[in-house]
């Protein structure tokens, strides 16, 4: 039982942790790396956030 | 503490981007634009026709305007984003701190340092028109090992700062080799990192004017982070006192 009442107390820590280090990752790589692949080879996100990549660094072409 | 500190970093950062992206519109968007114009120029000349130009003009999916317009949209997300994985790194290094509008600012300034000062100084950023594209894979993987291993030998720096803390060394004696240390092996990193061999055909004066508002973009958003964030501690941390 108390394998029972320890999961409900630390799974939702690392389990939030976790999913927001993806959500944090994601957003990053969407708005700074991604470079056409997931809108089928059209770049449209690089373009979309193209001036934002290179002022802040990110290699862009 | 966590959700504290991840939804204050969010905040910070979301507000420290918006800054840096009307920053980067009004300084930046200036040598952003002559550099898109050279390359335009450029264009017009290899094709010799002015069709050709416009025919390039209509590949993009986004149009300039909407470019200039998602800037701030840009740097607010990734300021964001930033902010989110800065509350969630304090949250889990600072725990022991005391003071957070002290603690918040000093890993404020570590981590602009760590994330995009030295990597904006081994692989500074370019303008439009400027890197061949077939490389900009090997440059992006080089870009994001910039940034792991700057901000690996940090967290290592403060482990050994730590250690030394603990066993009864002096404050000005572990600063000083925490110090030396800091700038021999940030020294050896740079050097050992393969330079980014982009060929650069742009005026040296616009370079120079796009690299300067593009690290004036970073510090504005990094520096805004660490300010926003540290000042939100402190005020929870006044409001509680009361």
């Amino acid at each position: 039982m108390t394998a029972i009442t320890a999961i409900p107390v630390t799974t939702p820590k690392w389990g939030r942790i976790a999913l927001s280090l993806f959500a944090f990752t994601a957003t990053l790589f969407l708005v700074a790396f991604e470079q056409g692949t997931i809108t089928g080879g059209l770049p449209v996100l690089h373009e979309a956030f193209h001036d934002a990549r290179h002022l802040l660094g990110f290699p862009c072409h | 503490m966590l959700t504290d500190s991840v939804r204050r970093g969010l905040a910070a950062g979301l507000l420290a981007g918006l800054v840096a992206g009307a920053f980067a519109l009004l300084v930046g968007e200036v040598p952003l634009g002559e550099a898109i114009a050279l390359e335009e120029q450029a264009d017009v000349a290899a094709h010799e026709s002015a069709q050709a130009a416009h025919d390039h003009d209509e590949g993009f999916a986004v149009d300039r305007t909407l470019q200039q317009g998602l800037l701030p949209v840009g740097t607010a997300l990734v300021g964001a984003a930033y902010g989110g994985l800065f509350g969630l790194a304090f949250a889990l290094l600072a725990k022991g701190s005391r003071d957070r509008w002290k603690s918040g600012l000093a890993f404020g300034v570590a981590a602009w340092a760590a994330v995009a000062l030295f990597p904006a100084l081994k692989y500074p950023s370019n303008p439009p028109g400027v890197g061949d594209p077939d490389t900009v894979g090997s440059r992006t993987t080089w870009f994001l090992i910039s940034i792991v291993a700057s901000v690996a030998l940090a967290v290592l720096l403060c482990m050994a700062s730590r250690r030394l803390r603990a066993r009864g060394m002096d404050d000005v004696t572990r600063q000083l080799a925490i110090g030396a240390a800091a700038v021999v092996l940030y020294g050896v990193l740079f050097v050992a990192m393969p330079s980014s061999g982009v060929a650069i055909e742009v005026p040296a004066a616009l370079l120079w004017d796009f690299r300067l508002a593009s690290m004036g973009t970073q510090a504005i958003l990094w520096l805004g982070l660490a300010v926003g964030f540290a000042w939100l501690w402190h005020r929870a941390a006044l409001k509680a006192a009361t």
